[in-house]
């Protein structure tokens, strides 16, 4: 099955995306911060991550996207960002640290559904 | 006083506004003893100052000061910052209290005071501030979450809008290929596609007139029209023969029921379900005489019984290559006379009360291009 990793310190946020792409062709992950993000990037090779750029902690959004891009066992994962409306310079950040791609918070759920289907194949 | 502009404390920042130097220190101690940040102004226009440079919490002001005045100073605080503003006032000083609330103060103080009082109020106000902030916060977390819920409210509109548009473009290919399989079985027998549109529509409309809830109404609208399929399997020798047909070529052609029901067996649709039905039993008779099965009354299907009285008006009033049609009257006659013969009475009854409705379906089609109904090719 195909591996989807959700980042985001929100339980709300996690559980929404993960329903959104809910079936039965894809394992989903969760993460709450950064380090269980690279943790988890490290152990199960999500072919994508989709990474909330504001998380608390010590590693954040762009610093974990950073080390996942930057670590060859885990640079071919496509990282989407989530970024919250009104922090649109996090985008620029973001592509710097290494993203694929971003989406503006609140998403739309048929965008964010197509674009996993676009990566993924 | 200097002031460093990229200071950031988590302690709140404490403005004390006060023209005399003495109360100005003596406050600043007590504050800055309660574990506070304590900036303070002599006038009110330092005050002004301090604010615009610096996030403050609480601004404690003395009333009379020279120049602006503490009344002054908090009408202008309210204006633009965010600060909670405690007003210390003296008896002899001249103020009303409505106006100072109505300015906006969150608390008073009389001289003189004792200053562990003002630390106790400073403390409520600032639960009070910290209270608020978290209101706040749970505004805009909900705030955030809504709109993330509309935006799935609208995805999930405009998902239903285009699964209900590719339902419809489905749904209209499927009676689009029905017609075409109709038409198909008819090719070598009917001059038009006319005959199979016209007994949809008399059959639909007697089983409306019947009480048939709306969606079987809509099944025999599509089902009546392929009550003949079967005749696909009768040899051109007998369906295209000019003459009358021998006995034996009769037995041959009466298979057709029981082909079209073959063909048209063991669908999910319900539009095809209800077509086997009517393909089987729209040659049987009431009293029994009719084909495949010789059934009668009530053992034949309803269907069966709507679509044999709206076939048999169909053929009597309409014009074949080899007859012209019968006229009205005759027909209606005809149909009159079998009722418990040939036909259901209950469905004749209904089809004669409704005559007029029959008769204006027969015009409408009439007036529909025929192009339309049957994709014919050129004749040669």
């Amino acid at each position: 099955m195909r591996k989807i990793l959700i980042v985001d310190d929100e339980l709300e946020v996690r559980e929404l995306v993960e329903v959104t792409l809910r079936g039965d062709t894809y394992q989903i992950f969760q993460a709450r911060d950064g380090q269980e993000a690279v943790d988890i990037a490290r152990a199960e090779k999500p072919e994508i991550i989709l990474m909330d750029i504001m998380m608390p902690g010590n590693l954040d959004g762009l610093e974990a996207t950073r080390r996942i891009k930057n670590d060859p066992e885990t640079k071919d994962c496509k990282v989407i960002m989530l970024t919250a409306k009104g922090q649109e310079s996090d985008r620029e950040k973001g592509l710097e640290a290494g993203a694929d791609d971003y989406f503006i918070k609140p998403f739309s759920p048929l965008e964010l559904i197509r674009k996993v289907e676009e990566i993924l194949g | 006083m200097e002031l460093d502009d990229t200071y950031v404390s988590d302690r709140p920042h404490i403005l004390v506004v006060d023209d005399e130097r003495m109360i100005r220190e003596i406050l600043q101690e007590v504050i800055e003893h309660a574990g506070y940040v304590c900036s303070t102004a002599g006038s009110g226009e330092e005050a002004l100052l301090i604010l615009e440079r610096m996030e403050t919490e609480v601004v404690i002001t003395d009333i009379v000061m020279p120049d602006l005045s503490g009344i002054d100073l908090l009408s202008r605080i309210k204006g633009r910052y965010r600060s909670d503003v405690i007003v210390i006032t003296g008896n002899t000083d001249n103020f009303n209290y409505e106006e100072i609330v109505e300015k906006g103060a969150s608390d008073f103080l009389y001289k003189p005071f004792n200053p562990r009082e003002l630390v106790i109020r400073l403390h409520r106000i600032l639960r009070e501030r910290a209270l608020i902030a978290e209101r706040n916060k749970t505004y805009e977390s909900l705030e955030v979450t809504n709109q993330q819920l509309m935006r799935y409210g609208k995805d999930l509109n405009e998902t239903i809008l285009d699964l209900k548009a590719a339902h419809q473009e489905l749904k209209e290919s499927y009676l689009d290929t029905i017609h075409r399989l109709v038409l198909a079985a008819e090719y070598r027998d009917e001059d038009t596609g006319e005959h199979i549109v016209r007994i949809g529509l008399y059959s639909a409309n007697l089983a409306e007139k019947l009480g048939f809830p709306d969606r079987e109404v809509q099944n025999i609208l599509y089902a009546a029209p392929m009550h003949d399929v079967g005749k696909i399997g009768i040899p051109d020798s007998i369906l295209m023969k000019p003459g009358k047909l021998t006995a034996e070529e009769f037995e041959t052609m009466k298979t057709h029921t029981a082909i079209g029901a073959k063909l048209l067996a063991n669908s999910r649709s319900e539009i095809l379900h209800t077509a086997e039905q009517i393909a089987l039993s729209h040659h049987e008779k009431w009293n029994g005489r009719g084909y495949p099965q010789g059934i009668s009354g009530r053992e034949i299907p309803m269907v069966g019984r709507i679509v044999s009285i709206a076939d048999v008006f169909d053929a009597l009033t309409s014009k074949r290559p080899y007859k012209d049609p019968h006229p009205m009257e005759d027909a209606i006659e005809i149909i009159e006379r079998e009722r418990g013969g040939h036909f259901d009475p209950q469905v004749v009854d209904v089809f004669l009360e409704h005559i007029d409705e029959m008769l204006k379906i027969k015009e409408e089609v009439n007036k529909i291009e025929p192009e339309s109904i049957i994709p014919r090719p050129e004749a040669e």
